[in-house]
């Protein structure tokens, strides 16, 4: 009996410490997933993207608020920030779809960005904001 | 919905003004807010801020996508827009405001200007008149313009739990950098 006690006592001391693991882990440690291995929500062109915030703000917004996006465009233009971030609009410089590479995606996407030309083709993953005077994609990066 | 209506407003009058030369926007700028406590420092920010700013009359308009905003830590983020600023109900934040010391800056003469800054700022769906010291940076088509200044998250109904309270601090300290550029329309 005292045997099966103190097994019992062993096996909720070991769920314990995994909870409290898993709980500083999930808290403090977590990582954000890379955008490279995120799955699209969905394919759409950049034309299309913004014409369905056009015609509803707040539908578009609910459907791909928050979502992973693979867009595909024609590049309008490409400017890097300051801070080491780059931007690659697409359809219009002020009404259109604006793609934001953080500094450190634009490190490992050097080659990718160096190469990308206004007019050119491009598809972009990324994270969809919502919209402003244009729609904000977040997190991005260059697919090819 | 009203932020659309304004956005599209400030774009038509954009496009109607196509020999101006006093409409100056960008959609890069950027805003980090930071708190520090014992418990924690946390800092966001967001490089996507979209912000016009007309030198003739001193009219100026900030918008911000509340998901934008980047944390060192996932959990952060999914709290902040889930539990704090609750981002699906309220997604913008805004200000709508003007220079009100207009004539202290000379807009054709390149220089550093100390500005005072008033208006409306609507965060968390509360609207707020607030003020603010800056600085413009005047050069050949292109303006920066900086501010540091605080927001008590108390003001704007975002309501913290007790449980996590010690970790924020009272007021949070908003910096606000823009890289205007003339704004030339298409043709």
């Amino acid at each position: 009996m005292k045997k099966k006690i103190w097994r019992l006592a062993g096996i909720a001391v070991l769920l314990m410490i995994a909870v409290a693991g898993f709980t500083y882990w999930y808290g403090f440690m977590r990582k954000e997933k890379p955008i490279e291995k995120m799955k699209a929500d969905f394919v759409i062109s950049a034309d299309s993207l913004f014409a369905a915030f056009s015609v509803s703000e707040k539908a578009a917004t609910e459907k791909y608020g928050g979502k992973i996006l693979l867009l595909k465009s024609n590049i309008v233009s490409v400017e890097k920030d300051g801070n080491g971030n780059v931007t690659v609009t697409l359809v219009d410089p002020m009404m259109g779809v604006t793609c934001t590479i953080d500094s450190l995606e634009a490190v490992k996407q050097k080659g990718e960005i160096a190469a990308l030309t206004e007019g050119q083709s491009v598809t972009i993953k990324g994270r969809c904001d919502g919209m402003l005077t244009d729609v904000k994609i977040s997190k991005c990066m260059v697919v090819k | 919905m009203k932020n659309r209506i304004i956005w599209l407003a400030m774009g038509l009058a954009l496009s109607l003004t196509v020999q101006a030369q006093n409409r100056f926007f960008t959609k890069t700028g950027h805003i980090d807010f930071f708190s520090h406590t014992a418990v924690e420092d946390i800092k966001a920010t967001n490089d996507q801020v979209t912000s016009f700013l007309d030198t003739s009359t001193g009219d100026m308009v900030f918008s911000v996508l509340s998901r934008s905003f980047q944390f060192p830590k996932p959990l952060m983020q999914e709290h902040f827009n889930e539990n704090y600023m609750e981002s699906e109900k309220f997604p913008k934040a805004s200000f709508i405001g003007k220079i009100s010391d207009l004539k202290s800056v000379d807009f054709t003469k390149p220089g550093k200007y100390q500005v005072k800054i008033a208006g409306k700022l609507t965060i968390h769906g509360v609207t707020k008149d607030v003020e603010a010291a800056g600085e413009l940076s005047v050069d050949k088509d292109k303006i920066d313009g900086t501010s540091v200044f605080s927001v008590k998250p108390e003001d704007y109904d975002i309501k913290i739990p007790s449980v996590v309270k010690a970790n924020f601090a009272e007021s949070m300290k908003v910096t606000v950098q823009m890289n205007y550029q003339l704004y030339i329309p298409k043709k």
